[in-house]
Formats: structure tokens, sequence, C-alpha cells
């Protein structure tokens, strides 16, 4: 423990500081100079006006946003279905890589590594197109299956009720591999003598996993969580336009998918500056508070 | 520490100049000039300067599928710089990201003469328009005989933006057609079916086809796989009916009774025509006869449906007809495709067809030093002469005259000179004389032209009135989608298209009704 | 390890549910490259082939008859080399005190980033800013709104964090400077992080065509992403987004997906390429030995 001055503790670590110089200023520019435009949500924005002499219009977009009648479908919306992302879809990468450290046939692990990486490259556009010949009602294999064990023909892409597990099995499909890279990274910062004091203990594979592995990721796993929570509000547009349609606005409809109907692409700027700031509050206030919960409960937090 | 600061500085310096060299590739490479300085004002004197010994420079923001003119189209603008003494220039941004490099030059104050607009109902052209970046073109507009030749009327009052008689661009216009149906005429032949010889059938001999097509095994494969007909959604994810203007709709027409003069089959409880459209899809899906993927697919991925011989009926443009053959034809070599109109109740073909006549605007901007020159060039494509080249190509260019009769080089590719303008009575322009043959050209010519003489303008001529763009009202639209979609896939009953009528009605349909009215008693004046 | 262990019932299961996971990753990757390599009618016939048909390369040929394809891939390969650079530089710098736990000020500034994370103004004023840096139209623009973002910076940090301190202690103790510890001991220990946060930031920049629409004028300045996205717009004549209505499409309503396909090949294989170079510093063991008595 240092001395209780500031100005003695900064001159001792000032290269620490000096270090965090190039980052902090990156940030101010890049990041929080531009910030200064969502003063946009609090206007009218006229785009040959410009920024500063378009007409204020205080907090008229957000009461737009609050007053429409689809306001609470597209919250819920969005919160379940970041809900069941994150229950099914967190810790699925996890259970895939702690899989895959138990592998140890080195040309299998590198030869596999690679192939489930594949569809984090390949575009929704692609994917989407791919689930949908699956599960359409006529010539889908889905159905096919179904036909001939005696079962009638689902729509699957109809009916609200299938949306959510459809978006989430489809997102797991194209990013559990890639998801499990920096599961791979933090075991390797694993003491590898924790593992042989295991083993002369006599603890088996199974018990090693649980008690070296997991605790050794787990400032990972957490940090990760806490900041999915930050993107709770956003659910991944281009995959949810591209399978929904109005049979699943139901479950299916969610902020983006709402933004983009109401016109974002005809130039309504200010509303989805106000849209999006929303989004951002929401999602800030909920790592503050998911941060002091995770630190006292588990000792591990962003800060 | 002397070592390590030295050789933090090192890796610091390198990577400061990997970023400087990045920069050093952009600033020598600018091809497209930023637009030139500002206007000095004195824009309408220069109209009677006559020859000038500087060409004129017209820059044109455009969205075009490619960045890059062929020499063919060169060539092309070449005659219009010639004619007019100016340098057409196109500036064409990637298209996937148009409508961004649209808001960032508006607003950035680098704005050249012309700036292309998708829609003269586009928020930010509306913006453009009421906050001055855009002018009016009316004393511009007296001297272009072409333009107001063989533009739309109706589209000269869907630019009256501000509702006074200002026009505020240059419409580019498209041809209107009421299109019918491809049909697979193998599988009519297996059916032993016929179509009468003009291609117009009644309602119950449509019925009767797509019934065969679904239940009797018209690929005669001995598989029950077939539907005979395909539908799919609109850019909104709406599905499209299967019979529309068929079964009575015409768009907005004089009411027959009630509290407005004009109406819309959809909001109209007096009329059974808006319901009799969602019963007769409904009953369609219902009986398997609608191709169960239509509410998931778009027009492409319908298409492949019909290519892949699961549907035998779908509508779309005839001059697509011999390209759809062939890809079908490497498919299934039996495969043979015809064309075929539904007559409506009254007994003919009719219908309002696709689009309003306007296919986006080229807006003049206040930034524009020569608004003048920038009309003349688009009535020059227009006028005999620029028509010419542009729909037929320039000889020895695009074509060589042998015994009279041009002959395409094949290679050529024109599309950004002959997406740039329209005249508005030549629907011969949908079919590309490089692209088919004399023997194409001569099979659905007579299909093409049905379906543009056949068209019945709907009177609000692409109107949308300011009460559409309420919040509520749009959120109601959203509603209402879902409402429709249900009823016409069976998971409503029909009597809910009441609720929803009233719902509308009071969530600002009420005052769309009236401002549409208005704007179509005011076109009648 | 290393001990002639019997395949037990235990890995049975992993290796039946790796193999499982990796036939349905596998399956689309065989769909997009038969595609690429068939006919577009071969394509409708069964869109959802892992075989080719009427195999040709005209796809292919298509994509590389454009010059702008290579300055495109020049430019690609330059923007991810310096944004990779000059983001670990900043990473590791920043993420080195920010893992210190005793660092004063330390939850102000993680408070600080991650609100970067969350708050954006929007395409606007970026442009605006980028404007007045001077650098529209230059391969800066590309470069650096993505060098450094808060999320990586926190991987990196909690990865430090476990660290452990004594190996600072005792080469504190032996009189090294910060900038000492830091390059050389700190930085070599974090080789999986580091080789982690090149294959992500590599993979955002590679993939990346956004900031070009916005930033960049001239077609030499093309990424690759970019080029790809335009050839297939100009291969369906641009009918959708010109806001036209679809009949004015000159050619039929074809979507090319054999073009679309093979556009995605020419961007995927490089990057599968560089993942081999990455798996070797995912090896356990690296503490081994960094930690002695």
């Amino acid at each position: 423990m240092g001395r209780s001055g500031n100005l003695p503790y900064l001159i001792r670590n000032k290269w620490l500081y000096i270090f965090l110089i190039p980052g902090i200023l990156y940030l101010l520019v890049f990041k929080y100079l531009p910030m200064a435009g969502l003063v946009i949500a609090f206007k009218d924005l006229s785009l040959t006006k410009g920024i500063v002499d378009s007409e204020w219009v205080g907090w008229y977009h957000f009461e737009t946003l609050f007053q429409s009648s689809n306001f609470y479908r597209i919250l819920k919306n969005s919160l379940l279905l970041s809900f069941y992302q994150i229950v099914w879809g967190f810790p699925a990468p996890i259970i895939l890589a702690l899989t895959l450290n138990e592998i140890r046939h080195m040309f299998f692990k590198r030869i596999t590594q690679t192939i489930l990486y594949l569809p984090h490259f390949i575009s929704w556009v692609v994917l989407a197109g791919i689930v949908m010949s699956f599960l359409s009602p006529s010539t889908g294999i889905v159905n096919h299956v179904l036909n001939t064990m005696g079962f009638e023909s689902v729509p699957f892409l109809l009916k609200p009720e299938y949306f959510r597990t459809i978006i989430v099995s489809a997102e797991i499909w194209k990013e559990v591999g890639w998801g499990t890279i920096i599961y791979f990274a933090a075991m390797s910062g694993i003491d590898p003598t924790l593992y042989e004091s295991a083993t002369i203990d006599g603890a088996g594979r199974m018990r090693k996993m649980w008690h070296i592995t997991l605790p050794g990721i787990s400032a990972t796993i957490v940090i990760l969580l806490l900041l999915k929570l930050g993107n709770i509000l956003e659910n991944g547009f281009e995959q949810i336009y591209l399978l929904y349609n109005p049979m699943t606005y139901a479950t299916g409809d969610v902020f983006e998918t709402y933004t983009y109907r109401i016109g974002l692409q005809q130039g309504r700027i200010s509303y989805g500056t106000a849209v999006g700031m929303f989004k951002a509050l929401v999602g800030f206030t909920l790592i503050i508070m998911a941060n002091s919960v995770s630190r006292k409960l588990s000792g591990k937090s962003i800060w | 520490m002397t070592k390590k600061t030295k050789s933090l500085v090192v890796v610091m310096a390198v990577t400061a100049m990997m970023l400087a060299a990045c920069s050093g590739n952009g600033n020598n490479n600018g091809e497209q000039a930023t637009a030139k300085p500002e206007a000095t004002g004195n824009t309408n004197g220069n109209a009677g300067e006559g020859k000038q010994e500087e060409p004129v420079s017209v820059k044109v923001l455009a969205n075009f599928g490619r960045a890059d003119l062929t020499e063919n189209e060169k060539a092309f603008f070449q005659k219009v710089n010639d004619a007019l003494n100016i340098d057409f220039q196109l500036i064409i941004p990637p298209s996937s990201g148009y409508a961004e490099q649209l808001q960032l030059t508006l607003i950035s104050g680098d704005v050249p003469d012309v700036v292309f607009f998708p829609s003269e109902q586009d928020e930010m052209f509306i913006n453009a328009v009421r906050d001055g970046a855009v002018i009016p073109i009316n004393s511009y507009l007296e001297n272009s005989e072409n333009l107001k030749n063989y533009s739309y009327e109706h589209s000269w009052e869907a630019l009256k933006t501000m509702r006074d008689d200002n026009i505020y661009g240059v419409p580019r216009t498209s041809i209107t057609r009421n299109d019918g149906f491809m049909v697979r005429k193998d599988w009519l032949n297996n059916l032993g079916m016929e179509i009468p010889a003009d291609n117009e059938v009644t309602l119950e001999q449509f019925n009767e086809i797509l019934r065969a097509f679904t239940f009797d095994d018209p690929d005669r494969d001995g598989k029950q796989d077939t539907y005979g007909v395909g539908s799919y959604v609109d850019a909104n994810k709406v599905l499209l009916p299967v019979l529309v203007s068929e079964l009575g709709h015409y768009g907005w027409q004089k009411s027959t009774d009630g509290s407005y003069p004009f109406m819309l089959p959809e909001y109209d409880a007096q009329s059974d025509v808006y319901k009799n459209i969602l019963l007769y899809t409904q009953k369609l899906y219902a009986e398997g006869i609608l191709d169960p993927d239509s509410p998931l697919n778009d027009s492409a991925a319908a298409s492949e449906r019909f290519k892949q011989g699961v549907t035998g009926v779908i509508r779309g443009f005839a001059g697509h007809v011999n390209a759809q053959e062939k890809v079908l034809k490497d498919i299934d070599p039996q495969a043979e495709l015809t064309y075929l109109f539904v007559k409506g109740p009254e007994g003919k073909v009719q219908g309002t067809g696709y689009g309003t006549g306007i296919w986006g605007v080229w807006a003049v901007t206040a930034e524009s030093e020569h608004p003048e020159k920038v009309v003349q060039a688009f009535d020059y494509m227009l006028s005999e002469e620029g028509w010419d080249y542009l729909y037929n190509g320039i000889e020895g260019v695009d074509y060589k005259l042998v015994n009279n009769e041009k002959v395409y080089n094949p290679d050529i590719s024109r599309g950004i000179a002959t997406s740039i303008m329209r005249r508005h009575n030549a629907p011969e322009f949908f079919l590309d004389p490089t692209k088919f043959t004399k023997a194409e050209l001569d099979r659905v010519s007579p299909w093409v032209d049905k379906a543009v003489a056949t068209v019945v303008t709907s009177m609000d001529k692409g109107y949308v009135p300011p009460a559409a763009r309420e919040p509520q009202y749009m959120d109601y639209k959203l509603t209402w989608d879902e409402l429709t979609t249900k009823i016409m896939l069976g998971d409503l009953p029909i009597d809910q298209l009441d609720k929803a009528r009233a719902d509308w009605y009071k969530n600002g349909g009420e005052q769309y009704l009236k401002e549409m009215n208005e704007y179509i008693q005011s076109l009648e004046n | 390890m290393n001990t002639k262990t019997r395949f037990s019932w235990f890995d049975g299961i992993n290796y039946l549910l790796v193999i499982i996971v990796c036939a349905a990753t596998l399956y689309p990757f065989l769909n997009v490259l038969a595609v690429s390599l068939s006919s577009y009618s071969a394509y409708v016939e069964n869109p959802l082939r892992i075989w080719p048909k009427d195999m040709n390369l005209a796809a292919y040929k298509e994509i590389m008859i454009h010059p702008v394809l290579w300055s495109s891939y020049r430019n690609s390969i330059i923007v991810t080399a310096c944004g990779v650079a000059g983001g670990m530089l900043l990473y590791i710098l920043s993420a080195y005190p920010l893992s210190k736990r005793h660092l004063k000020g330390r939850k102000i500034i993680m408070v600080f980033i991650v609100f970067t994370m969350l708050f954006n103004g929007g395409i606007i004023p970026n442009f605006y800013l980028m404007r007045s840096l001077g650098l529209i139209d230059t391969l800066a623009a590309i470069v650096l709104p993505m060098m450094f973002s808060g999320f990586n910076l926190i991987l990196m940090k909690t990865f430090m964090e476990n660290i452990p301190e004594e190996l600072e202690e005792a080469a504190k103790m032996d009189g090294a400077s910060e900038p000492y510890i830091l390059f050389r001991i700190i930085v070599p220990l974090s080789k999986p992080i580091i080789a982690t946060l090149c294959l992500f930031t590599a993979v955002t920049y590679w993939n990346n065509f956004f900031q070009a629409i916005i930033y960049i004028r001239s077609v030499d300045n093309w990424p690759l992403m970019l080029f790809l996205k335009e050839i297939i717009s100009s291969a369906s004549l641009a009918a959708m987004s010109s806001g036209g209505n679809s009949a004015e499409q000159g050619i039929m309503d074809v979507r090319p997906e054999t073009l679309q396909y093979a556009t995605l090949m020419v961007v995927m294989l490089p990057i599968l390429c560089i993942y081999p170079f990455v798996q070797k510093y995912f090896v356990k063991g690296i503490m081994l030995g960094s930690v002695k008595g």
C-alpha cells in the first residue's frame, strides 16, 4: 500500500499514467468529440441548416418513442430476446471451449478449431437463407422429417412462439466457434503447475475442469457477461430483419427493426439518434448496477 | 531506463510512420474533385450569355450500380457535352451507402449541381426543399419541350413539394405497367389446357388453371409437389395479395357514397373490394394453392421457386420471360413459358400497376451556378437526337449499320446511360435492343405493350399526405400490416378487417383521408 | 497429457460433441464454396448443395477482371496492418496500468472507457471530425475509428490482472523500470491475449466497409469488402437501392448468388490462412517456469 497522498503516488507511478495518455487521448478525440453530436437527439435536424442551426425540440423525440403504441412491445421483445441470447448463447462457447480443451489429439483439435470459426465469416444473408430453406413450410428438411414421422408441416418462421428459439439457435450456430477464442486465450493463462498438483492428488479430468479450468477463466466469463449487459437492447439487426415478418412481429420486433421501419432510411436522423441514446443509457445503467453486484458477489468486476 | 525508453520511442515512431503512410495514399488520388467554389448568386443572369469559352461544369450526385462509366457510356455523355457545351460529370458513390452519402453531402455544404433523391416523398428531399437547398425549376422548364412532352403530367404535380406552383426537380420517369403473370406453358400442355390467343383469361379460368397446377400433377412426376401460384413480400415484408386490380382495386377513385368524395378500397367500409382481395388470397393459401413460402419470400426468392418448378404461375414483367425460360430450360428441358392477364369484374384487363411514374428526382441545388444548363442537359436526353443516342446507342460505338439494320456488339454495357432518363411513352425501352433477338422481341412486345396500355391511374398520383408521417399513424400502419397478413394466412377471420379500419380511422386515418381528398380535389380543379 | 490413457467415456462425449458441432459449422462453408463454383441454374435447382455442378470459375473470373480488386486488396492489407499495429500498441500501453488494482483513478477511467463503448454520436459528427482532421478520402480515416475499442481493452486488462504480481515485484527489486517490466515481462506473458486481439482487430478491419462508405471518395481507396459489395450491386443493376420499382431492372430479377458467394470466399480465404499462425499462441503453460519458488 502506498502513502495516502495523491501527489507522491502520482510521481512514484508516473510511468503508469504516462502509458495511459495515448489511449485516453484517442478516446477523447475519436469518441468523445463526436459525442457532442448527440445533441442531434434534441433537435429537428435539417441537413441544410446543419447541426448548430437546426431547431431545438427538447424531449420531443423521446416522447414520441415512449408514446408509441409499440414501445412496450419492442422493449419487452428486446429484453426477452437478449435474455434468451444470454441464457443459451452465452454458455455455449464456454462449454465448447472446455470440451475442446479436453481433446488431446492435437491435429484433430487444430482442424476442428478452424472449422468451428467458419460461420463467423459467412454473412447473415447467406446463413438466413439456409435457415429459411431448412424451415420452409413446403420443401424444408425439418418439415420433411416431421412429415415422415407422421406430423403436419409447421410454418416455423410464421409462428411467433418459435421465433426466439430460431434466432438464438441460428446465432449460436454462427458464433459459438468464434466465441471460444477468448476463452482459449484465458485458459492459456492458467498456471499448469496447478494441473500437475491436481493430478498428483488423484483428481480426474472432470474435477480438474471444475476446480481449475473454470475458476481460471471465471474472470473472463464475468467480464464478458457484464459487457453483454451493456448491449441488452441490441439484438443483431441483420439477422432479425432477414428472418422476421408481420406474423412474428409480436415476439420479433425489437428496437432496431422498429426504428428501421419507422423510416430511418428516409433520414429521420434525429429520431434515430434519440432511440440510440435511450438504448445506450439503459445499457450503461445496467452495467453500473451489475458491476457493483458482481463485485460484491464474486469479487470480479470491470472496475 | 534509457534502453527501454529508446525502444519505446522507436516503436511509437514506427507506428506513427505507418499511419502516415496510410494517410499518404489518399490525397493524391482525388478522382472525384470536390464541388466547385460557392455559387456567386448570379445564376439567372447567365441564361442569355450565349456561347461560352469554357464548357460549363454540371456535377451530378447519382446512384447507380457501379461507380465507373464504360467507354460506350462515356461516348453518350460526350454527345451531351458537345451538344450543350457543358461538362456533365456523374459522381457515383458506392450504392450500398447511397443514403448515407446523400446525408453527408447535404450536410457538408459541398453540394454539386444536381442531387438524386430516390423518391420525391423522401423526408430528406422534403426537408431540403423546405430549407432552400433545392430550387424550383419552373423558369427553366419553359424552354424544355422534351421534358414536358415526355413526362407524365402528374409527375410535375408530385414535384410541387410545397403545395404551391413551384416544381422542385426533374422527374426521372418510369413507365407504369399493369403486369400480368408468367405461366408454365408445358404444364398447360400436359393438362390439355389452353389460354385464349389474346392472353386474357377470366377469373374462373384463372382459378381452374391454379387448381389444376396444384392438384393434377402438371409436371407429370407422380408427386403432388407443385403449387398453382407463388406470391412474395414487398420491401416492408408485407405479403402481396395474389390478385389486386383483377378484383376491382384501381387505387384512389371516386367513391360511390360516403363522407369522402375519393376513396381507397382498403379504407372504404362501403366497398367489398379489399375484403374480396384478402379473402381470395386467404382461400388460396388455405387450400394449398398458394405457395406456403410466399409470406417468407422476397421477389427474388419467389422467382427462384418458379424457376425450380415449385410454382406454376407468378406475377412478373413480360420482358423477363425469355431469360426466365432459359434458366428454366437448364433445369427442366421441357419447360416453356407463356403470359396471361386476368380480366377484372368489368370484363376488361386493367390495373394500377407498379409505381407512380416517377422513379426518383434529379433535384437542382441552390449551389448550382448554371441551373439552366442542368435542365437543358436532361431535356436534351429526351430530345430526338439525345433519345436516339440514349435508347438506340451511337453508330460506330454501340452498333454498326449492316444493310440498314443495327447490329449490336453483344458485350457492351450501357446500364448507366440507359437509366438516367426515360420517355414516358416508350415502353419498348424495357426491351433493351442489345439484349434481345428479333424473334424474342416479337414474342414479348405485345405483352409489354398490353401491360402498358391497360394501366388505370390511381388518382392520388403517389401523393403522401403529411398525416402519413405522424408517429401515431406510422405506428398503426405496422399493426395494420400485421392484421391484414394474419387475415390472409387464416390466423384471423375476415371480420377483423372492420375493426382494423375503425382503429385506423382513430389513429390518424381520418386526417389522412381529409388531406388526401383535398389534394385530389385540387388536382381535379 | 502424455500418459497413454485409455479412451474413456468422457473422451467419447467430448469427441462426439465436437464432431457434431463441426459438421453443423462446416456445412455453410461447403455450401458457399460449392455454389461459387456452380452455374446459376445449378444453384437454383438446389440452393443447399455442397457439391458443385456445372463446375466453372465464371463467378471468380468476374471478380478477378476488375483492376480495382487488386488495389482494394492492397488497401485492406495496409489498413489491417496499420490498424493492428497501432491498436496493439495502444492496448498494451493502456491495459497494463489499468490492470493494477492500486491505480488511483482506475474506477473513473474505466467508467470513462465503458461510456465510449455505448454512446456514439452517429455518422454526421464523426464525418465532421474526420473532415476537420483533413482525413477524408484517406486510408487513415478507415484505420483510426476502429483502432482502439473499450471492449478489447477490457479483455486485455482482465488477462493482465491474472499475471502474478510476484513477477513484477521481483523485477522491481532488481531495479527495473515500468517500461522494462511492461515490455520485457508482461508482454511476453500476454502473448495469448495479444494474439487474440490481433485476430479480432484484423478480422474487424478486414470485413469492414461502413467506414469506407462514409469517408472514402475515390475508388482507388476502396477496401476489399466495399469493392466486393459493389460488384454484387452492379451485377443486379442497383434497382433496389435507387428506390425505383423493381420492374426497372434491365436484366431479369437475378440475385446473383454464385457471384455473391464467390465474393465471400475471396474475403474469407486470407483470414483463414492467418489463423493457424495465431493458434500456436494458445498454448497452455505460458506461465510455466516464470514463477520460481
